[in-house]
């Protein structure tokens, strides 16, 4: 390579930068998935017994999501610190992050109320969903965008309960929104490079 | 090209295959086949680059089984991680309006 002047040198060093940036971030983002895959198996099959729990004992489902998510966030806890954390974070397009992620709260603040005050039998379980899915959301923008589609496809995947019979919608939710969690765990586990 | 930059280094494959393997966490190995994915890259490109980086001592490549399949890994050694840095260093003080040789 001949560089023969200040600007095709400074050129050329930025298009290496924006290469180098690209392999930098490629990786990061996989390593994200990677860390990210065993938390959604997890909460998918978390989901999966508290709404078929539900679904089965309709009496006992208050017992059955107690347990269900103590047992949940314990594992978490536990996977958390198993996990060893990712020390390098991205410094590039952050105020732009910052900006998406209100807007996207006050998006969804909207939905929530939308949701809440609908009186629809099946809201606070739309509720429970879309809250994942806009965590999912966020975490996407920030730290890689399969989970950013992840979030949107879940807070659709709930909405559309609207649709849906109160008992029908249990088994909806515990098997397409836990399904669909444990499916995007195991794509997720596939991206890992390590 | 400025002495500070690494020929070898300098081709953009090889860039981002040594910013990959330097933005792994320390002493993690990369598999062959999701580095060429996540690079999109073929196996014969993403081979040969990783033959020039190896012949430089850059990266160090480990070849065992996964069970019965064979796997292959990579990941970078000092000297690569030394000269990645030396390089996008470089690369950075010519944007700054250093030395452009």
């Amino acid at each position: 390579m001949t560089i023969s002047n200040t600007v095709q040198a400074r050129e050329e060093a930025r298009l290496a930068l924006a290469a180098a940036e690209d392999g930098e971030s490629r990786l990061l983002a996989a390593l994200i998935y990677g860390r990210a895959s065993p938390y959604l198996i997890l909460w998918g099959i978390a989901w999966m017994a508290g709404y078929v729990g539900t679904f089965l004992a309709p009496e006992r489902g208050n017992t059955i999501w107690s347990v269900v998510t103590a047992l949940g966030w314990a594992t978490t806890l536990l996977l958390v610190l198993v996990q060893r954390r990712i020390g390098r974070g991205r410094r590039s397009r952050r105020g732009l992050r910052y900006s998406a992620s209100a807007v996207l709260m006050t998006a969804y603040a909207a939905l929530w109320a939308f949701v809440l005050l609908s009186g629809h039998a099946n809201a606070l379980g739309i509720y429970a969903g879309t809250v994942t899915g806009f965590a999912y959301l966020v975490a996407g923008l920030w730290r890689g965008p399969l989970l950013a589609v992840l979030g949107a496809a879940l807070t659709l995947l709930f909405l559309a309960g609207f649709a849906i019979p109160p008992m029908g919608f249990l088994l909806y939710a515990g098997l397409l929104g836990g399904g669909g969690l444990v499916a995007a765990g195991l794509l997720l586990a596939r991206c890992d490079p390590t | 090209m400025p002495d500070d930059l690494d020929a070898i280094i300098h081709a953009p494959a090889r860039l981002r295959i040594m910013a990959a393997l330097a933005a792994s966490p320390d002493g993690s190995l990369l598999e062959f086949k999701r580095l060429r994915v996540l690079l999109g890259l073929t196996d014969g490109n993403l081979g040969a680059h990783i033959a020039t980086l190896e012949g430089a001592g850059y990266v160090a490549v480990t070849k065992d089984f996964e069970g019965k399949r064979p796997r292959t890994r990579i990941a970078a050694t000092k000297a690569g991680h030394a000269a990645y840095r030396a390089h996008v260093a470089a690369l950075r003080a010519i944007l700054d309006g250093g030395d452009v040789g």
